[in-house]
Parts: C-alpha cells; structure tokens; sequence
C-alpha cells in the first residue's frame, strides 16, 4: 500500500463525521417497511453504497490504465473489390453486403435528395461511387501544407487558404473491419473472487479503439455471438439509417450487419456559391472524439452496463494539420501517417495480438502517445462473485460504486512532463460528473479534512478545452473543471510539464488525480445531500459558468491517478512539447443558423408520466415516426437549405435528461433556467411546476466558443429549456433522440423522427414499409420470402391504425429509384 | 443460442439474489416464488390491489388482452404474476373474485397461466423490494394508489428483464414480452434461427 492510501482509510471515520454524516445516517436508518431486514440488495456487495462511493479500496491506483488498441482492417479497397466480396474469409465467407441484415441501401443506391448535390439517382453501385466523388465535392488536402490558415478577426476564427483538394466521398479506398460481440471472462476487481462475464466488442471492455479519416468509408461487420440482440449506435457520427444504430435494427444472435460509415462531411448551401456551386462540404463538421455503444431496444441499459462500448477517432485534415504542426500534441510524422490509409501494409500487425496493430511508431495509425482516451463509467460489483451487478429496476439511473477508467477500476497512468491531450468520454449510463485535476497533497487534504468548493476550484489544476462531444473548438478555453454528462465528450489539453515546472527535479515523480466532485447519490441527477430528494440547487446550471455559486463533493471521488515522470533533455529534443496555449485559434467557426432557414418549430417535453418516461406525453413506439423534418437540400428559403429550431424542456421532477440526437449535430441557441422553480421541489414532491415561475435566460453565461460549438447532447438540468438548431443532412430514413440517461430511454424517453424529402410526405401512412428497416437495407435475407424482394424482418406486429391518408398507398414511403438488380 | 462460458463462474443474477418466499395465490394455493414462480419460466410480474381505481384496472385489462397473443408463443412456460400492494385486506377470496372479472380465476386450457398472489405483508414487501418494483421516493412508495402502471416482464434464467409500461398498444406489448422474456430465438423474433 502506497502511503496516500493511509490516510484515506484512516478518514472512514472522518467521512461519518463530515457534513454529510446526518444525512448519511438517516439514509441507511431509513426503512421502508421491514426493508432493512429483507431488501436482498442490502448486501453490501450487490448494492450501491453511495455513502461510502468516494471511499477507495486499498489496492486503488496500483492497475495500469489500459488505453485501448487499435483495430486493424482486413480489406482494403475500392468499391468493385468489395461489395460482393467475401473479403473476411477464411473465418467469415459471407460477402459484403450479404449479410442477414444486409447494408444500407446507400451503400449502392442514390437516395432522389442528392439531386440538388448534382448526384444522378438513377446510377447504382461502381457507378453511382463515381458519381459521388463527383458531387459530394472536394474538401481541402493540407498534407505537408505548413501555413494555408489565416485568422479572420471578424469571425474571431480561422479561415482555410490553401489550394489543394482531394474528394469528400471516397478518397481513400474502403476500409473493412469485422468485430464480434462475445462473452468475455474480465477480471473487474483484484478483490473479486472472480472474472465477470462481460458483453464485449471483440473480446475487450471498452471495445477495440477505431481511428477512421474523412474522406475514407468503412464497413464495420458485426457480429453477434451474444446471448441478446444488440444494435450498434455511432454516437457523434452522420451515417445512414441502417448503420445508425435504430433501436429495432437489430444484430440478431448469431447474425451479422454490415455497418456503412461513409465519413463524410455533409454538405451545406453557401450564401455565396464559390467555386464548387451552390453547394460545399460543411467542414466544421467534421469528427473528431467519437464512440460506439449498444442501443437495442428496451436493453440498452443492460448491454451497456454489461460492457457494449468503445471509443472511436476520426481525423479530418485541420486536425492532421494541428498535429503536424505541433499545436496538438503529437509525435510528428507518425501522428498523422497511416501505413493502411491506400492498402493493407506488411509488418504493421502485432504477432501477440492477431488483427490489431503494434503500438510502434510509423505501425500504428495516427500513432500518438500523448492522446488519452479515458471511458468514464461506474459499475456494481459483487465482490463474492466478481459480476458486474445490474439493478433492472434502477427507474432514476443506474449509478455503481466502482469507479473505472476504460475498463480498469481506478487506474494509474505514467505520463511525461509535457502537454496531453485527453479525449474524455462519460460513459456511464446515469452518472454526470465534473471533473477537476488536484495535486497530491491538496487529495490528501481533501480526503482528510474536506474542501470548500471556494478551496476546490482554488486548489483546481487549470487545463484547456479544445472541444466537446464530437467536435473540436474554434479555440482552446481555459478551464479549472468541465462537466460532463452521460454520452458527453471533453477534448481536454493537459499540462503535466507545468503542474511540475516549480518542483525540483530531485523530488521525483510527481502525482496528481483526476477527480470527480459532482454530488450524486441516485439516478435523478446531481444532489447536495446523500438522501433521495435533496437540493436541486446544487448545480444551478449544467455548464460550468463563472459567478454561479456550485455545490461540490468535499471529498471527491478520484478516478485516475497520474504520475508525472520527468523526461530526458533528448526525449524532448526529438519530441518537443505541443505549443498549444489558451485563446489558440483551433478552426473555423461553424455559421450560425439564421432565424430565415427555419422551417418548422417543435416543442419536446421530457417528464415522468404513467410509472415510465415520456417525451409529450406519450411513450416511444419503434414503428411510428414522432417528427418528419425535412432534408435540408429539398427545402430551400432565400437560396439557402432548410433548418428546424427544436425546443427542448425539461418536465419536472429534479430529474436531469441529457437529450442526444442522433444523425446531426446541433447548435445551442438558448438556454433557460427557472431558478425560483428549484424550491419548489422537496425530498418527495416531484412534481413538475406549471407555468415557470421566472425564467431566466442564462445563455449569456456559456462562453461563445462552446455556444456557437456543434453539440450531439445537451443536458437538461432541473426546470431548465434549451432551444437548438439544426439541419437534416444527407441520410433519409428513421432515427431517434432521446434522453442519455439509459433507463430513462429504456423506459420509453424515446422518439424517431424520419428525415423525408418533401414535406408532404407522412411517413406514418406506410409503417410496414419502414420498420425493422426494409425501406433502408440492401441484401439481407428475409427467411419467410427467400425468393422475394431482399430487406429485412417484415415487422410482426400490426400496422399504426389506419390514417386518412392512408389510400396513397405504401409506395409514398419510398422517395428512391427503382432498386438495382442483384 | 451461443453457449454459455464455462460454468464455474459464479452468477450474479436477479434470481440469484431473491429469497424463495411462501406466497399465497388466489386459488388458495402456496407457492414458492422461486422454485414455483421464476425459475425455469417467463413471466410478467404487475402490482394490483383489488380496491383500485387507478391504473390497476386498466393494467389487468390489458394483461387480459394480451393473454391470448402469448399462449402460441410461450405455452405453458410463461407466468403472469399480478401481486397485491395490500395484502392485509387482499386475501386469497378476494384475488379470486378479482380475477374472475378479467376471466383468469380458473386455469384455462389454451390461455397462459395468471396467478394473483398475496402473502404476508412481510413477503410481499420482501418480494416487492427484491424484484426491484418499488418507489425511489418513500413518500410515493408509500402510497399504494401511486404505484407504477408497468409491467415487469423477464426470463430470470437468461437474467433479462425489461420493464414495459402498461399503458403500450397491445401489439408493442407482445413484441417486447416475446422479445425479453423468450427461451429461443424463434419466441424471441418470431423467425427461425
């Protein structure tokens, strides 16, 4: 044992004395019933112990934080050497595409929407690949291009100078991945007794790290050898429906879908044509920090709590041109290189782990030492038999009492003396943490005494904020804490070179912890005090915000454990430290949404109704589309493309709902917080108030580069109103939001809308059409018709009743060309 | 089905962390709600009381609609479990009396079976808190009148559970039932393997 774990078991005692130690008390006195005698989860292995949840064991920070490894592709190549092809053989002789659930249709097919990109819908396969590259535009090739950004003071941004070009569809041939999803026996804890059984991709929780490219599509072929039915979510990414991650487009045990992720950058009318037309590759949209995680249908929960996730990088040129030019922090030429970006390389394979890559410079792809994914999630564990514990009841959120940091629990990692960049995914299904960076001896002090959050935010390591959820900045923000809610991303930039730089050397290493100091105590949201109900008041808002007071854990949960060692003179003469500094213009501001492309305006209440969760009232249903937006080419205002403005509530209740949409990014355009309202919410009275009492709008407070900044989720804290814009690109076809909090979206949080073409297209009026997916999938076999059309499941239930519209017919569902022959 | 990993490994199921309880049910019948009721079945687990005027009512009725749907899927393996929040006042009679409104006071040749249980206020508290369907907020908890409308429906076997509200179109209730609570692919997704 290490000499801080001392002092933090010795503070056991300290805990039920700190402030919290009444409530703590009461809590666990509580009974309900003859709970205390009876409640099975009162074992203190299968429960969650939230009064003794920032307790560390006497073994924390002696794992080594594991950083996921990089898959590695089994094909290379263009369209005709792959479609069709039994590309994964010898152990999978199934061609592309020909899988159960087939691919989606756009991996041949042209939906009628490109028309105004120029596209020609009735070109199908090799052709219409060509076709594409044609008008899905060029975006800018900056290799070895040291100095084509300019700031414009005016946008308070940087605008992209250079001349070079290469296509957005498919400038660099397709990329074929398989990951089976199996059962794995993980050891979770050293004090378990046993290996948990784990859902996991390819055998590792979190899953297989993927690092994609713009401009570069991939096939990801999973497949299912799980005892459920999943379906795979590409959280952050703009993909069709089919690969999407619908709840009921399911991976069937012991069947296979072929996920197409084309990685473009979708295209957006510009207010002035330029060279390539009306239309140009929207490149503030570009990826950055994203993941995967199951989202099948009433057991997301389950699945992901169970192990269903990974984290995903995506690389566009402005960020390859950051890393080579030393603003991100990177190794040189190998952080922006990939040996398998034309074709699959000799040597690259690591012998010890068939299908992933050596972690080597020049080997790996994008190889980057000093880019630290970090999956947050907590967990139950039953110590006695070392499973990971699911409560199927957890109506407010499930929330554990092991904390891990990609799959270990309460890691350590050796870093140098430099800048890190750590890309920070919450992971979890209802926690929300803040995160802060403390010394050593400020945890120590924290653990013994407790802080202030006046002493916490002091004592706080400051670090920068280069992006959120997908997306990177226009620029690096200073901060002393991020917030992060469930499924949110922080692209955070780490100076562990200055935390030391006062120390003497002959001090050695140094250690600094990673710590969460959000108080919460059950699935609802955050809380100042341990009991169920508490004070809403404890984060007035979801954002970190000056001048806005914050109710912080006194002693904070540590997650990771960082020891800074110094570096070699040499090391850091052959890899020098990154020079990115606060205020450091990253990319161009992504334009604002005007008030005259708004189309249509809809209003989304997230509340507690009839023992679930509903959104309007009413409970999600898979076979119904909730909204039908349409695709922003098709509708046009004033020469530029259409846009929706949705209103997003919260109902009530102290409940916090981090809504998350899927398919397109969003911009912020408000947000509202009904402070008065708070008070009104008790230890046992949720019920929601009716009308605000006073909003007020807060939006002010949000510094401007996280506001105009592409969001995929924003969090609804208590009687709080977010109003956001955005455009439905590229992919028609059913989608989903939802609120992030997984039970809540188990329990029905859940609404699909369908991107259609025209407006007058009601997609309700042909279900069979859409549901399980037939309208969007190519090949895939429908067992009770194997002569028939290709397509999916039919759907088994019957049809949403019948609508007045409904004599047009089930052709009006299907806005495409006649399907190509197979 | 892929097989499941070596059986040495202890599991951690809901199942395995619930007491085998005596439980009464509303032909007078003891039952254990282990041995009898979970191991080994699918089942929809509701909580009722007989004097309802909420959402009790409308939750049987729904149950009662459904029922004839899952007797081709499930057969005799699964159970509906509809379980009294009073059971002080809901004896065994009255359950019977109750469940003869939704045509489930005798055992029917071609419909799933529906047992109504009672027990005493000890076990079905014990029941009620292991199987999860409790109130967070104990002031709701207490309040029999504010239970949840929402089905509890499982296959304690496999450990998959899913809570349904009630209040779905009996066509979603079938598919999600089915879908969770099925032994084989072919209960499951209606399709062959």
């Amino acid at each position: 044992m290490s000499a801080v774990h001392e002092p933090l078991l010795a503070s056991r005692r300290d805990v039920l004395k700190s402030a919290f130690a009444g409530a703590a008390t009461a809590a666990l006195a509580t009974p309900v019933g003859d709970a205390s005698a009876a409640d099975p989860f009162a074992g203190a292995t299968v429960a969650f112990d939230k009064a003794n949840q920032s307790r560390l064991p006497p073994w924390a920070f002696t794992q080594p934080l594991v950083v996921p490894r990089i898959l590695r592709p089994r094909a290379i190549g263009q369209f005709p050497d792959i479609d069709g092809q039994p590309v994964f053989l010898p152990d999978d002789p199934v061609p592309v595409g020909r899988t159960f659930h087939g691919i989606a249709r756009e991996w041949s097919e042209t939906p009628a929407a490109w028309e105004a990109y120029g596209c020609n819908p009735t070109l199908t396969g090799a052709a219409a690949w060509e076709d594409r590259q044609k008008c899905f535009r060029q975006i800018p090739r900056l290799d070895g291009i040291a100095a084509h950004f300019a700031i414009d003071p005016q946008q308070d941004s940087i605008k992209y100078l250079g001349t070079g070009s290469m296509p957005n569809w498919n400038a660099f041939p397709i990329k074929c991945y398989r990951i089976p999803m199996v059962e794995a026996l993980l050891p979770l804890r050293p004090d378990a007794a046993f290996p948990a059984r784990v859902f996991t991709y390819g055998g590792t929780a979190p899953g297989p790290m993927l690092r994609m490219r713009i401009g570069q599509p991939v096939v990801v072929r999973f497949d299912n050898r799980l005892d459920t039915e999943t379906s795979v979510h590409f959280h952050g990414g703009h993909n069709p429906s089919h690969a999407d991650g619908f709840p009921v487009f399911y991976v069937l045990p012991g069947k296979q879908r072929d996920y197409f992720w084309p990685n473009i950058v979708p295209l957006e009318r510009v207010p002035e044509p330029g060279p390539q037309g009306p239309y140009a590759p929207a490149l503030t949209e570009a990826q950055s920090t994203v993941w995967y995680h199951d989202h099948a249908m009433d057991i997301t929960a389950f699945n992901a709590s169970k192990g269903l996730s990974g984290m995903m990088q995506v690389f566009s040129d402005w960020e390859l041109h950051l890393l080579r030019t030393g603003v991100l922090p990177s190794v040189g030429e190998a952080s922006v290189t990939d040996p398998d970006q034309d074709g699959l390389a000799a040597g690259v394979e690591d012998p010890a782990r068939p299908g992933y890559y050596l972690r080597e410079p020049g080997k790996e792809p994008f190889f980057n030492p000093f880019d630290i994914p970090l999956v947050l999630q907590d967990k139950i564990i039953d110590r006695n038999t070392g499973q990971i514990v699911y409560d199927p009841e957890a109506h407010n959120g499930y929330l554990g009492d092991t904390f891990f940091a990609n799959g270990v629990a309460w890691p350590v990692a050796r870093v140098g003396d430099r800048k890190y960049r750590l890309r920070i995914l919450d992971g979890a299904n209802a926690r929300v943490y803040r995160l802060r960076i403390l010394s050593e001896a400020d945890f120590i002090r924290s653990q013994q005494a407790g802080l202030s959050a006046d002493e916490l935010a002091a004592a706080a390591r400051p670090f920068l904020q280069i992006g959120k959820d997908s997306w990177m900045w226009s620029q690096a923000l200073e901060r002393t804490s991020v917030v992060l809610a469930m499924a949110n991303r922080a692209d955070l930039i780490v100076d562990f070179g200055g935390m030391v730089r006062d120390v003497p050397p002959e001090a050695g290493p140094q250690v600094f912890y990673l710590v969460n100091t959000m108080p919460q105590f059950d699935g609802r949201g955050p809380k100042g005090k341990l009991d169920d109900g508490g004070d809403p008041r404890v984060l007035p808002l979801p954002f970190d915000v000056p001048g806005r007071p914050l109710v912080e854990l006194d002693r904070p949960i540590a997650l990771v454990k960082f020891v800074v060692e110094r570096e070699t003179a040499e090391f850091k003469r052959a890899h020098p430290d990154a020079s990115i500094v606060a205020g450091k213009r990253l990319m161009e501001n992504r334009r604002r949404i005007p008030d005259a492309d708004v189309v249509a305006v809809r209003e989304f209440v997230f509340e507690r109704g009839k023992g679930a969760w509903q959104i309007n009232g009413r409970f999600y249903d898979p076979t119904i589309a909730n909204a039908a937006p349409q695709i922003a080419s098709t509708g046009q205002r004033d020469g530029r493309d259409c846009a929706e403005e949705w209103v997003l509530r919260n109902g009530g209740g102290g409940w916090w709902h981090p809504i998350h949409i899927h398919l397109e990014s969003h911009q912020l355009v408000s947000y509202e917080k009904d402070f008065p309202a708070d008070d009104r919410i008790g230890p046992v009275d949720a019920v929601p108030v009716r009308p605000p009492i006073a909003p007020v709008d807060v939006t002010a407070d949000i510094p401007n580069t996280e506001l105009v900044a592409n969001h995929d989720t924003t969090i609804l804290g208590p009687n709080t109103t977010a109003r956001i814009r955005m455009r439905f690109r590229t992919w028609p076809g059913p989608f989903v939001f939802h609120c992030h909090n997984l039970e809540h979206e188990d329990m029905r949080m859940m609404f699909n809308f369908e991107v259609v073409p025209d407006p007058a297209q009601d997609p309700n009026v042909a279900p069979a059409a859409r549901s399980h997916g037939n309208a969007v999938t190519l090949g895939g076999r429908d067992p009770a018709a194997p002569a028939g059309p290709v397509g999916e499941l039919p759907w088994e239930q019957p049809p949403v009743p019948p609508t007045p519209v409904r004599e047009a017919g089930e052709f009006l569902i299907d806005p495409r060309g006649p399907r190509p022959p197979r | 089905m892929p097989p499941p990993l070596a059986g040495s490994i202890p599991t951690s199921r809901l199942l395995d962390r619930l007491p085998d309880l005596a439980l009464l049910n509303h032909r007078g019948e003891t039952v254990r709600l282990v041995g009898d009721l979970l191991a080994g079945r699918a089942v929809v687990i509701t909580a009722m009381y007989t004097t309802c005027r909420g959402s009790c009512p409308v939750t049987s009725q729904r149950l009662a609609d459904v029922r004839g749907a899952l007797w081709p899927i499930f057969g005799r393996r699964l159970s509906i479990l509809s379980f009294t929040l009073e059971p002080e006042v809901d004896t065994p009679e009255k359950l019977r009396d109750y469940a003869a409104a939704y045509g489930a006071d005798a055992r029917a040749e071609n419909l799933p079976d529906w047992q109504f249980l009672t027990g005493s206020p000890t076990a079905i508290e014990r029941m009620r808190r292991g199987l999860g369907l409790f109130d967070l907020d104990p002031a709701v908890d207490r309040d029999p009148a504010r239970h949840a409308a929402v089905l509890l429906c499982g296959n304690p076997d496999h450990d998959r559970w899913s809570l349904l509200p009630s209040g779905l179109r009996a066509g979603l209730l079938v598919e999600g039932i089915r879908r969770i609570a099925g032994f084989t692919f072919e209960q499951r997704y209606g399709i062959r393997a």
